[in-house]
Protein backbone atom coordinates (compact mmCIF):
# COMPACT_ATOMS: atom_id res chain seq x y z
CA UNK A 1 0.00 0.00 0.00
CA UNK A 2 1.04 3.43 -0.74
CA UNK A 3 1.39 6.15 2.03
CA UNK A 4 -0.98 8.16 -0.45
CA UNK A 5 -3.37 5.08 -0.11
CA UNK A 6 -2.97 4.97 3.18
CA UNK A 7 -3.75 8.42 4.00
CA UNK A 8 -6.69 8.39 2.06
CA UNK A 9 -7.49 5.64 3.72
CA UNK A 10 -7.36 7.19 7.30
CA UNK A 11 -9.41 10.37 6.13
CA UNK A 12 -12.13 8.35 5.30
CA UNK A 13 -12.16 6.40 8.07
CA UNK A 14 -12.72 9.19 9.92
CA UNK A 15 -15.63 10.51 7.72
CA UNK A 16 -17.17 7.09 7.88
CA UNK A 17 -16.60 6.26 11.84
CA UNK A 18 -19.71 8.08 12.13
CA UNK A 19 -21.87 5.16 10.57
CA UNK A 20 -22.57 1.68 11.57
CA UNK A 21 -20.44 -0.58 9.89
CA UNK A 22 -21.82 -2.89 6.77
CA UNK A 23 -20.66 -4.44 3.76
CA UNK A 24 -22.36 -1.52 1.45
CA UNK A 25 -20.41 0.88 3.46
CA UNK A 26 -17.28 -1.25 2.75
CA UNK A 27 -17.62 -1.61 -0.71
CA UNK A 28 -18.70 2.02 -0.88
CA UNK A 29 -15.30 3.09 0.48
CA UNK A 30 -13.06 1.02 -1.86
CA UNK A 31 -14.42 2.55 -4.58
CA UNK A 32 -13.79 5.73 -3.04
CA UNK A 33 -10.35 4.83 -2.09
CA UNK A 34 -9.55 4.43 -5.53
CA UNK A 35 -11.74 7.32 -7.38
CA UNK A 36 -9.62 9.64 -4.79
CA UNK A 37 -6.04 8.63 -5.30
CA UNK A 38 -6.70 9.08 -9.06
CA UNK A 39 -8.39 12.52 -8.45
CA UNK A 40 -5.13 12.93 -6.12
CA UNK A 41 -2.69 12.63 -9.07
CA UNK A 42 -5.10 15.36 -10.69
CA UNK A 43 -4.55 17.75 -8.35
CA UNK A 44 -0.82 16.65 -7.32
CA UNK A 45 0.28 18.22 -11.27
CA UNK A 46 -1.33 21.58 -10.02
CA UNK A 47 -0.19 21.63 -6.65
CA UNK A 48 3.11 21.96 -5.15
CA UNK A 49 2.36 19.68 -2.08
CA UNK A 50 1.13 16.24 -1.30
CA UNK A 51 -0.76 17.57 1.43
CA UNK A 52 -2.16 20.57 -0.64
CA UNK A 53 -3.36 17.81 -2.90
CA UNK A 54 -4.53 15.84 -0.17
CA UNK A 55 -6.66 18.60 0.80
CA UNK A 56 -7.88 19.52 -2.17
CA UNK A 57 -9.08 15.86 -3.37
CA UNK A 58 -11.33 15.67 -0.11
CA UNK A 59 -12.67 19.25 -0.90
CA UNK A 60 -13.70 17.88 -4.12
CA UNK A 61 -15.27 15.22 -2.88
CA UNK A 62 -17.36 17.73 -1.10
CA UNK A 63 -20.18 16.43 1.74
CA UNK A 64 -20.95 12.43 0.93
CA UNK A 65 -22.65 12.36 4.41
CA UNK A 66 -25.95 11.99 2.68
CA UNK A 67 -24.83 8.93 0.55
CA UNK A 68 -23.39 7.33 3.83
CA UNK A 69 -26.18 7.92 5.27
CA UNK A 70 -28.46 6.29 3.31
CA UNK A 71 -26.15 3.44 3.22
CA UNK A 72 -26.12 2.54 6.56
CA UNK A 73 -29.72 2.94 6.84
CA UNK A 74 -30.10 0.48 4.06
CA UNK A 75 -29.24 -2.67 5.97
CA UNK A 76 -31.32 -1.84 9.05
CA UNK A 77 -34.08 -0.60 6.95
CA UNK A 78 -34.04 -4.37 5.27
CA UNK A 79 -33.77 -5.84 8.60
CA UNK A 80 -36.97 -4.36 9.68
CA UNK A 81 -39.55 -4.48 7.27
CA UNK A 82 -38.55 -5.12 3.57
CA UNK A 83 -38.36 -3.13 0.99
CA UNK A 84 -39.42 0.15 2.93
CA UNK A 85 -37.45 3.34 1.31
CA UNK A 86 -38.16 5.46 4.52
CA UNK A 87 -35.72 6.60 6.22
CA UNK A 88 -36.52 5.36 9.83
CA UNK A 89 -35.85 8.20 12.32
CA UNK A 90 -36.34 8.83 15.99
CA UNK A 91 -39.14 11.34 16.82
CA UNK A 92 -36.51 13.28 18.92
CA UNK A 93 -33.38 13.52 17.75
CA UNK A 94 -30.41 15.99 18.73
CA UNK A 95 -26.90 15.12 16.97
CA UNK A 96 -24.42 16.55 15.09
CA UNK A 97 -26.40 16.35 12.31
CA UNK A 98 -29.18 18.72 13.66
CA UNK A 99 -32.10 18.86 15.68
CA UNK A 100 -35.01 16.84 14.68
CA UNK A 101 -38.89 17.09 16.65
CA UNK A 102 -41.19 14.44 14.25
CA UNK A 103 -41.23 16.40 11.03
CA UNK A 104 -39.59 19.42 12.31
CA UNK A 105 -35.63 19.26 10.85
CA UNK A 106 -33.09 21.97 11.82
CA UNK A 107 -29.51 21.47 10.70
CA UNK A 108 -27.55 23.46 8.82
CA UNK A 109 -29.03 23.52 5.72
CA UNK A 110 -32.19 25.47 7.08
CA UNK A 111 -35.08 24.68 8.72
CA UNK A 112 -37.87 22.39 6.94
CA UNK A 113 -41.40 21.52 8.79
CA UNK A 114 -42.81 18.76 6.99
CA UNK A 115 -42.43 19.38 3.28
CA UNK A 116 -44.70 22.59 3.98
CA UNK A 117 -42.74 25.19 5.24
CA UNK A 118 -38.82 25.09 4.36
CA UNK A 119 -36.12 28.07 5.19
CA UNK A 120 -33.11 26.32 3.14
CA UNK A 121 -30.34 28.10 3.67
CA UNK A 122 -28.03 26.26 1.30
CA UNK A 123 -29.91 26.87 -1.80
CA UNK A 124 -31.43 29.99 -0.70
CA UNK A 125 -35.06 29.06 -0.82
CA UNK A 126 -38.06 29.76 1.81
CA UNK A 127 -41.18 27.65 0.99
CA UNK A 128 -44.83 28.17 2.67
CA UNK A 129 -46.73 25.24 1.25
CA UNK A 130 -48.57 25.89 -2.07
CA UNK A 131 -48.81 29.70 -1.34
CA UNK A 132 -44.86 31.16 -1.56
CA UNK A 133 -42.06 30.17 -3.05
CA UNK A 134 -38.89 32.23 -2.93
CA UNK A 135 -35.48 31.01 -4.13
CA UNK A 136 -32.86 32.54 -6.70
CA UNK A 137 -34.77 33.00 -9.89
CA UNK A 138 -38.02 34.62 -8.72
CA UNK A 139 -40.77 34.43 -6.26
CA UNK A 140 -44.49 32.93 -6.69
CA UNK A 141 -46.61 34.10 -4.51
CA UNK A 142 -50.04 31.99 -5.00
CA UNK A 143 -50.26 31.78 -9.09
CA UNK A 144 -48.59 34.88 -9.46
CA UNK A 145 -44.46 34.59 -10.23
CA UNK A 146 -42.18 37.30 -10.41
CA UNK A 147 -39.07 36.82 -11.84
CA UNK A 148 -35.70 38.43 -10.12
CA UNK A 149 -33.39 40.75 -12.42
CA UNK A 150 -31.41 37.69 -13.09
CA UNK A 151 -31.43 38.28 -17.02
CA UNK A 152 -30.03 35.42 -19.43
CA UNK A 153 -28.01 38.24 -21.26
CA UNK A 154 -25.60 38.57 -18.51
CA UNK A 155 -24.06 35.41 -18.83
CA UNK A 156 -20.44 34.63 -18.88
CA UNK A 157 -20.79 34.85 -22.67
CA UNK A 158 -20.91 38.74 -22.59
CA UNK A 159 -17.64 38.83 -21.28
CA UNK A 160 -16.06 38.13 -24.45
CA UNK A 161 -18.51 39.58 -26.26
CA UNK A 162 -19.14 43.08 -25.49
CA UNK A 163 -21.66 43.59 -28.44
CA UNK A 164 -24.31 41.88 -26.26
CA UNK A 165 -25.64 45.10 -24.70
CA UNK A 166 -28.31 45.25 -27.27
CA UNK A 167 -32.21 45.73 -25.93
CA UNK A 168 -33.19 42.78 -24.04
CA UNK A 169 -36.10 40.51 -25.67
CA UNK A 170 -38.85 41.84 -23.15
CA UNK A 171 -38.41 45.46 -23.55
CA UNK A 172 -41.15 47.71 -24.16
CA UNK A 173 -39.34 50.43 -23.14
CA UNK A 174 -35.61 52.24 -23.68
CA UNK A 175 -34.40 55.49 -22.22
CA UNK A 176 -31.31 56.83 -22.87
CA UNK A 177 -28.89 59.33 -21.27
CA UNK A 178 -25.72 60.74 -22.25
CA UNK A 179 -23.63 62.54 -19.63
CA UNK A 180 -19.79 64.17 -20.35
CA UNK A 181 -16.89 62.64 -18.85
CA UNK A 182 -15.28 65.16 -15.77
CA UNK A 183 -13.73 64.68 -13.01
CA UNK A 184 -16.56 64.54 -10.64
CA UNK A 185 -17.63 61.72 -9.06
CA UNK A 186 -20.41 59.90 -10.94
CA UNK A 187 -22.34 57.94 -8.47
CA UNK A 188 -25.09 55.55 -9.46
CA UNK A 189 -27.53 55.04 -7.30
CA UNK A 190 -30.26 52.13 -8.22
CA UNK A 191 -32.61 50.63 -5.82
CA UNK A 192 -33.46 46.96 -7.58
CA UNK A 193 -32.35 45.68 -10.67
CA UNK A 194 -29.62 44.07 -13.16
CA UNK A 195 -26.66 46.45 -13.87
CA UNK A 196 -23.60 46.10 -16.58
CA UNK A 197 -21.08 48.73 -17.12
CA UNK A 198 -19.23 48.06 -20.42
CA UNK A 199 -16.28 50.11 -21.93
CA UNK A 200 -18.41 51.96 -24.74
CA UNK A 201 -16.93 53.28 -28.05
CA UNK A 202 -17.18 57.30 -27.06
CA UNK A 203 -14.08 59.32 -26.06
CA UNK A 204 -15.76 61.75 -23.82
CA UNK A 205 -19.10 60.55 -22.78
CA UNK A 206 -20.64 58.06 -20.12
CA UNK A 207 -23.81 56.47 -22.19
CA UNK A 208 -26.65 54.93 -19.69
CA UNK A 209 -29.16 52.62 -21.61
CA UNK A 210 -32.02 51.83 -19.42
CA UNK A 211 -35.05 49.24 -20.71
CA UNK A 212 -37.82 48.40 -19.18
CA UNK A 213 -40.74 45.77 -19.46
CA UNK A 214 -43.17 48.52 -18.99
CA UNK A 215 -43.14 52.14 -20.86
CA UNK A 216 -43.35 55.01 -18.04
CA UNK A 217 -41.49 58.06 -18.10
CA UNK A 218 -41.86 58.25 -14.30
CA UNK A 219 -39.10 55.12 -14.15
CA UNK A 220 -36.25 56.59 -16.27
CA UNK A 221 -33.17 57.44 -13.95
CA UNK A 222 -32.64 61.69 -13.03
CA UNK A 223 -29.85 63.13 -13.31
CA UNK A 224 -28.57 66.07 -10.88
CA UNK A 225 -24.98 67.79 -10.66
CA UNK A 226 -23.72 69.73 -7.95
CA UNK A 227 -20.03 71.00 -7.54
CA UNK A 228 -18.51 67.67 -7.12
CA UNK A 229 -20.67 65.35 -7.90
CA UNK A 230 -22.83 64.04 -10.84
CA UNK A 231 -26.18 62.04 -9.43
CA UNK A 232 -27.56 59.37 -11.48
CA UNK A 233 -30.73 58.30 -9.86
CA UNK A 234 -33.18 55.31 -10.69
CA UNK A 235 -36.93 56.65 -11.21
CA UNK A 236 -39.75 55.39 -9.32
CA UNK A 237 -40.46 51.74 -8.89
CA UNK A 238 -44.30 50.87 -8.70
CA UNK A 239 -44.84 49.44 -5.48
CA UNK A 240 -47.61 46.96 -6.26
CA UNK A 241 -46.55 45.64 -10.00
CA UNK A 242 -42.75 44.71 -10.62
CA UNK A 243 -40.95 46.02 -13.41
CA UNK A 244 -38.08 44.35 -15.19
CA UNK A 245 -35.36 46.81 -15.73
CA UNK A 246 -31.68 46.13 -17.19
CA UNK A 247 -29.32 48.82 -17.43
CA UNK A 248 -26.07 49.19 -19.54
CA UNK A 249 -23.75 51.61 -18.06
CA UNK A 250 -21.00 52.79 -21.04
CA UNK A 251 -18.13 54.09 -19.76
CA UNK A 252 -15.57 55.91 -22.54
CA UNK A 253 -12.21 54.58 -23.49
CA UNK A 254 -9.20 56.52 -21.79
CA UNK A 255 -10.94 57.59 -18.71
CA UNK A 256 -8.52 56.49 -16.35
CA UNK A 257 -9.40 59.46 -14.02
CA UNK A 258 -12.71 58.24 -13.50
CA UNK A 259 -14.29 57.98 -10.30
CA UNK A 260 -17.78 55.76 -10.37
CA UNK A 261 -19.90 54.76 -7.37
CA UNK A 262 -22.77 52.04 -7.73
CA UNK A 263 -25.62 51.42 -5.27
CA UNK A 264 -27.89 48.87 -6.10
CA UNK A 265 -29.82 47.47 -3.30
CA UNK A 266 -30.70 44.41 -5.01
CA UNK A 267 -29.77 42.67 -7.71
CA UNK A 268 -26.89 42.17 -10.19
CA UNK A 269 -23.85 43.60 -11.10
CA UNK A 270 -21.65 42.79 -13.83
CA UNK A 271 -18.70 44.89 -15.18
CA UNK A 272 -15.87 44.22 -17.55
CA UNK A 273 -13.05 45.71 -18.86
CA UNK A 274 -12.42 48.54 -17.56
CA UNK A 275 -9.85 51.05 -16.14
CA UNK A 276 -10.54 53.87 -13.64
CA UNK A 277 -9.32 56.01 -10.69
CA UNK A 278 -12.12 54.49 -8.55
CA UNK A 279 -14.99 51.81 -8.11
CA UNK A 280 -16.77 51.80 -5.47
CA UNK A 281 -19.72 48.92 -5.13
CA UNK A 282 -22.54 49.00 -2.63
CA UNK A 283 -25.07 46.10 -2.97
CA UNK A 284 -27.34 45.27 -0.21
CA UNK A 285 -28.25 41.75 -1.44
CA UNK A 286 -27.06 40.27 -4.77
CA UNK A 287 -23.83 39.46 -6.98
CA UNK A 288 -20.99 41.25 -8.32
CA UNK A 289 -19.15 39.72 -10.81
CA UNK A 290 -16.36 41.37 -12.98
CA UNK A 291 -13.72 40.25 -15.76
CA UNK A 292 -10.72 42.26 -16.65
CA UNK A 293 -10.77 45.25 -14.31
CA UNK A 294 -8.57 48.22 -13.03
CA UNK A 295 -8.48 50.99 -10.88
CA UNK A 296 -6.47 52.43 -8.19
CA UNK A 297 -8.88 52.19 -5.46
CA UNK A 298 -12.29 50.48 -4.69
CA UNK A 299 -14.31 49.67 -1.63
CA UNK A 300 -16.97 47.08 -2.32
CA UNK A 301 -19.85 46.62 0.45
CA UNK A 302 -22.34 43.76 0.22
CA UNK A 303 -24.22 42.97 3.03
CA UNK A 304 -25.02 39.54 1.38
CA UNK A 305 -25.07 38.02 -1.80
CA UNK A 306 -21.16 36.79 -3.76
CA UNK A 307 -18.33 38.61 -5.27
CA UNK A 308 -16.56 36.95 -8.36
CA UNK A 309 -13.64 38.46 -10.26
CA UNK A 310 -11.59 37.25 -12.73
CA UNK A 311 -8.44 39.27 -13.81
CA UNK A 312 -8.32 42.23 -11.49
CA UNK A 313 -5.95 44.86 -10.76
CA UNK A 314 -6.17 47.23 -7.89
CA UNK A 315 -3.73 49.55 -5.97
CA UNK A 316 -6.08 49.67 -3.00
CA UNK A 317 -8.88 47.18 -1.91
CA UNK A 318 -10.87 47.25 0.69
CA UNK A 319 -13.77 44.25 0.10
CA UNK A 320 -16.35 43.70 2.46
CA UNK A 321 -19.36 41.17 2.56
CA UNK A 322 -21.85 40.27 5.49
CA UNK A 323 -22.54 37.05 4.22
CA UNK A 324 -21.69 35.23 1.08
CA UNK A 325 -18.37 34.00 -0.78
CA UNK A 326 -15.95 36.47 -2.52
CA UNK A 327 -13.83 34.62 -4.90
CA UNK A 328 -11.16 36.46 -7.23
CA UNK A 329 -8.82 35.02 -9.72
CA UNK A 330 -5.68 36.44 -11.43
CA UNK A 331 -5.88 38.97 -8.63
CA UNK A 332 -3.52 41.99 -8.10
CA UNK A 333 -3.99 43.70 -5.19
CA UNK A 334 -0.62 45.38 -3.50
CA UNK A 335 -3.16 46.66 -0.74
CA UNK A 336 -5.89 44.58 0.44
CA UNK A 337 -8.25 44.30 2.86
CA UNK A 338 -10.34 41.94 2.42
CA UNK A 339 -13.24 40.58 4.67
CA UNK A 340 -16.22 38.55 5.11
CA UNK A 341 -18.28 37.51 8.20
CA UNK A 342 -19.72 34.86 7.38
CA UNK A 343 -19.11 33.03 4.30
CA UNK A 344 -16.11 32.39 2.43
CA UNK A 345 -12.92 33.81 0.54
CA UNK A 346 -11.12 32.19 -2.34
CA UNK A 347 -8.26 34.11 -4.02
CA UNK A 348 -6.60 32.18 -6.90
CA UNK A 349 -3.07 33.65 -8.44
CA UNK A 350 -2.43 36.52 -5.96
CA UNK A 351 -0.32 38.62 -6.39
CA UNK A 352 -0.13 40.81 -3.70
CA UNK A 353 -0.64 41.87 0.20
CA UNK A 354 -2.73 43.22 3.48
CA UNK A 355 -5.41 41.91 5.37
CA UNK A 356 -7.78 39.20 4.80
CA UNK A 357 -10.35 38.33 7.63
CA UNK A 358 -13.44 36.46 8.21
CA UNK A 359 -15.66 35.65 11.31
CA UNK A 360 -16.85 31.74 10.45
CA UNK A 361 -16.05 30.37 7.38
CA UNK A 362 -13.34 28.91 4.89
CA UNK A 363 -10.23 31.33 3.85
CA UNK A 364 -8.33 29.54 0.32
CA UNK A 365 -5.33 31.58 -0.76
CA UNK A 366 -3.34 30.19 -3.64
CA UNK A 367 -0.36 33.37 -3.69
CA UNK A 368 1.81 33.73 -6.49
CA UNK A 369 4.12 36.63 -4.66
CA UNK A 370 4.10 38.59 -2.14
CA UNK A 371 4.76 42.49 -2.43
CA UNK A 372 3.36 42.89 1.37
CA UNK A 373 3.10 41.07 4.74
CA UNK A 374 0.10 39.07 4.59
CA UNK A 375 -2.18 38.96 7.49
CA UNK A 376 -5.27 36.39 7.90
CA UNK A 377 -6.91 36.75 10.89
CA UNK A 378 -10.55 34.26 12.09
CA UNK A 379 -12.43 32.89 14.42
CA UNK A 380 -13.49 29.69 13.76
CA UNK A 381 -12.43 28.86 10.57
CA UNK A 382 -9.55 26.61 7.99
CA UNK A 383 -6.83 28.87 6.61
CA UNK A 384 -5.03 27.31 3.89
CA UNK A 385 -2.38 29.20 2.18
CA UNK A 386 -0.24 28.01 -0.71
CA UNK A 387 2.96 30.52 -0.51
CA UNK A 388 4.89 31.76 -3.85
CA UNK A 389 7.27 28.71 -4.39
CA UNK A 390 10.26 30.84 -5.20
CA UNK A 391 9.74 33.91 -2.60
CA UNK A 392 11.36 33.37 1.18
CA UNK A 393 8.83 34.44 4.17
CA UNK A 394 8.89 34.99 8.09
CA UNK A 395 5.84 33.30 9.78
CA UNK A 396 3.89 33.50 12.53
CA UNK A 397 1.00 31.32 12.95
CA UNK A 398 -1.35 30.78 15.81
CA UNK A 399 -4.50 28.95 17.00
CA UNK A 400 -5.95 28.85 19.85
CA UNK A 401 -7.63 26.26 19.67
CA UNK A 402 -6.78 23.63 17.05
CA UNK A 403 -4.20 22.85 14.94
CA UNK A 404 -1.06 24.40 12.83
CA UNK A 405 0.98 22.30 9.76
CA UNK A 406 3.35 23.95 8.31
CA UNK A 407 4.05 22.25 5.25
CA UNK A 408 7.65 22.87 4.28
CA UNK A 409 10.30 20.79 5.37
CA UNK A 410 13.17 21.97 4.09
CA UNK A 411 15.01 25.61 4.24
CA UNK A 412 12.84 26.46 7.37
CA UNK A 413 14.10 27.73 10.77
CA UNK A 414 11.57 27.92 13.39
CA UNK A 415 12.04 30.06 16.31
CA UNK A 416 8.99 28.87 18.08
CA UNK A 417 7.59 25.33 16.72
CA UNK A 418 4.64 23.98 19.29
CA UNK A 419 1.23 22.93 18.57
CA UNK A 420 -0.69 26.25 18.47
CA UNK A 421 1.85 28.49 17.72
CA UNK A 422 4.86 28.38 15.17
CA UNK A 423 7.05 31.23 14.37
CA UNK A 424 10.21 31.46 11.72
CA UNK A 425 12.02 31.92 8.72
CA UNK A 426 11.22 30.03 5.36
CA UNK A 427 14.16 30.65 3.28
CA UNK A 428 17.23 32.93 3.51
CA UNK A 429 15.86 36.51 2.43
CA UNK A 430 12.65 37.02 3.65
CA UNK A 431 11.06 40.25 2.80
CA UNK A 432 7.33 39.92 4.43
CA UNK A 433 5.93 38.21 6.64
CA UNK A 434 2.66 35.36 7.08
CA UNK A 435 0.94 36.04 10.00
CA UNK A 436 -2.18 34.20 10.86
CA UNK A 437 -4.01 33.86 13.99
CA UNK A 438 -7.38 32.49 14.22
CA UNK A 439 -9.16 31.52 17.40
CA UNK A 440 -10.38 27.70 16.15
CA UNK A 441 -9.46 25.62 12.72
CA UNK A 442 -6.99 24.83 11.29
CA UNK A 443 -4.02 26.90 9.83
CA UNK A 444 -2.28 25.22 7.01
CA UNK A 445 0.65 26.52 5.03
CA UNK A 446 1.72 25.06 1.97
CA UNK B 1 -23.22 31.92 -14.97
CA UNK B 2 -23.60 28.36 -14.13
CA UNK B 3 -26.42 25.96 -15.12
CA UNK B 4 -29.40 25.71 -12.27
CA UNK B 5 -30.00 22.24 -10.45
CA UNK B 6 -33.25 22.48 -10.58
CA UNK B 7 -32.82 22.44 -14.45
CA UNK B 8 -30.48 19.83 -14.93
CA UNK B 9 -31.78 17.57 -12.02
CA UNK B 10 -34.26 15.63 -13.80
CA UNK B 11 -31.24 14.62 -16.48
CA UNK B 12 -28.88 13.14 -13.99
CA UNK B 13 -29.51 9.66 -14.95
CA UNK B 14 -29.70 10.07 -18.64
CA UNK B 15 -26.46 12.07 -18.32
CA UNK B 16 -24.38 8.99 -16.50
CA UNK B 17 -26.01 6.21 -19.03
CA UNK B 18 -25.44 8.09 -21.80
CA UNK B 19 -21.39 8.57 -20.55
CA UNK B 20 -21.92 4.71 -20.10
CA UNK B 21 -23.35 3.74 -23.41
CA UNK B 22 -19.64 4.58 -24.74
CA UNK B 23 -18.14 2.16 -22.77
CA UNK B 24 -17.63 1.34 -18.87
CA UNK B 25 -16.56 3.87 -16.35
CA UNK B 26 -15.98 4.22 -12.94
CA UNK B 27 -16.59 7.79 -10.44
CA UNK B 28 -13.74 9.95 -11.05
CA UNK B 29 -13.71 9.42 -14.55
CA UNK B 30 -17.78 10.02 -15.06
CA UNK B 31 -17.46 12.93 -13.24
CA UNK B 32 -14.44 14.31 -15.24
CA UNK B 33 -16.25 13.30 -18.52
CA UNK B 34 -19.29 15.69 -17.11
CA UNK B 35 -16.84 18.05 -17.42
CA UNK B 36 -15.42 17.65 -20.33
CA UNK B 37 -19.05 17.30 -22.23
CA UNK B 38 -20.23 20.47 -20.34
CA UNK B 39 -17.05 22.24 -21.33
CA UNK B 40 -16.59 22.77 -17.95
CA UNK B 41 -20.08 24.70 -18.02
CA UNK B 42 -21.18 21.91 -15.30
CA UNK B 43 -19.87 19.75 -12.31
CA UNK B 44 -22.06 17.07 -10.55
CA UNK B 45 -21.58 16.92 -7.41
CA UNK B 46 -19.72 13.25 -5.92
CA UNK B 47 -22.65 13.12 -3.60
CA UNK B 48 -25.19 12.89 -6.01
CA UNK B 49 -23.41 10.92 -8.45
CA UNK B 50 -22.84 8.16 -6.00
CA UNK B 51 -26.47 8.02 -5.17
CA UNK B 52 -27.22 7.82 -8.80
CA UNK B 53 -25.07 5.26 -9.66
CA UNK B 54 -26.92 3.35 -6.49
CA UNK B 55 -30.05 4.01 -7.77
CA UNK B 56 -29.30 3.03 -11.43
CA UNK B 57 -27.55 -0.18 -10.13
CA UNK B 58 -30.65 -1.44 -7.73
CA UNK B 59 -33.22 -0.83 -10.78
CA UNK B 60 -31.12 -2.64 -13.31
CA UNK B 61 -29.75 0.45 -16.04
CA UNK B 62 -26.20 -0.88 -14.77
CA UNK B 63 -23.98 -3.41 -13.33
CA UNK B 64 -21.10 -2.19 -11.52
CA UNK B 65 -17.83 -4.80 -11.34
CA UNK B 66 -13.84 -4.50 -9.76
CA UNK B 67 -11.45 -3.89 -11.88
CA UNK B 68 -8.17 -5.75 -12.38
CA UNK B 69 -5.70 -2.59 -11.68
CA UNK B 70 -2.47 -4.46 -11.13
CA UNK B 71 -1.10 -1.56 -8.56
CA UNK B 72 -3.10 0.87 -6.63
CA UNK B 73 -6.59 0.17 -5.39
CA UNK B 74 -8.96 -1.27 -7.73
CA UNK B 75 -11.69 0.23 -9.07
CA UNK B 76 -15.53 0.01 -9.33
CA UNK B 77 -16.68 0.28 -12.67
CA UNK B 78 -19.93 0.64 -14.05
CA UNK B 79 -21.07 -0.75 -17.22
CA UNK B 80 -24.88 -0.09 -18.68
CA UNK B 81 -27.31 -3.06 -19.08
CA UNK B 82 -29.48 -4.05 -21.99
CA UNK B 83 -32.31 -2.32 -19.64
CA UNK B 84 -30.35 0.58 -19.08
CA UNK B 85 -29.90 1.31 -22.96
CA UNK B 86 -33.64 0.98 -23.87
CA UNK B 87 -34.10 3.38 -20.63
CA UNK B 88 -31.20 5.49 -22.21
CA UNK B 89 -33.08 5.61 -26.01
CA UNK B 90 -36.22 5.91 -24.12
CA UNK B 91 -35.26 9.39 -22.43
CA UNK B 92 -33.75 10.63 -25.37
CA UNK B 93 -36.78 10.34 -27.65
CA UNK B 94 -38.55 12.06 -24.60
CA UNK B 95 -36.24 14.84 -24.88
CA UNK B 96 -35.90 15.07 -28.11
CA UNK B 97 -39.72 15.63 -28.34
CA UNK B 98 -40.01 17.94 -25.04
CA UNK B 99 -37.00 20.27 -25.69
CA UNK B 100 -38.59 22.64 -29.17
CA UNK B 101 -41.98 23.02 -27.01
CA UNK B 102 -40.43 23.71 -23.90
CA UNK B 103 -38.52 25.79 -26.24
CA UNK B 104 -41.56 27.73 -27.77
CA UNK B 105 -43.28 27.82 -24.73
CA UNK B 106 -40.50 29.72 -22.76
CA UNK B 107 -40.01 31.77 -25.02
CA UNK B 108 -42.32 32.20 -28.12
CA UNK B 109 -44.56 35.56 -27.86
CA UNK B 110 -48.75 34.65 -28.73
CA UNK B 111 -48.90 36.20 -32.32
CA UNK B 112 -52.96 37.92 -32.86
CA UNK B 113 -54.69 34.97 -34.83
CA UNK B 114 -53.30 32.04 -33.06
CA UNK B 115 -55.66 32.64 -30.10
CA UNK B 116 -59.65 32.69 -31.25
Amino acid sequence: MTSIEMEIRTRLDVIFSKYKPNSELTEFKEELVADLMEAYQDFAKQDKSHDEALDDTFDQLGDIDTVLRELSQKTSADESSQGDKKKKTPFFDISDDGFHVGNLHINNQGVRLGDDIVIDGKHDKVQFGEWLHVDHDGARVGKKYYQFNDDMTMNHAQFENDKNTTAPHWATAHHNVQIPISDKKFIFNYKDTAINFYTNDKTDLITVDEYFSRDNARYFAAVTEDDDRVLISQGEQPLLFHVRSLINIGLPKNFEKGRIKILNHSGRITAHDLILDTFDIVIHAGSFKGHNLKAKNAIWEINSGSIQVDELSLQGAEIFNKSGSIKLKNATIPHAKISVTSGSIQADNFVGGGQFSVEAGPLRLRVSKLTDDLKLRANASTVRVTAPETQDFNFDLSVRSGVINMERNTNINFEKNVDNYKRGVYGQNPEFTIDAAIDSGTIKIY
Amino acid sequence: MTISKDLIRGHTDTIILNILNQGDSYGYQVSKSIRILSQQQYELNEATLYTAFRRLEKSGDVVSYWGDETQGARRKYYKITATGQQNLAVALQDWEFAKDIINRLITDTIAKGDVS
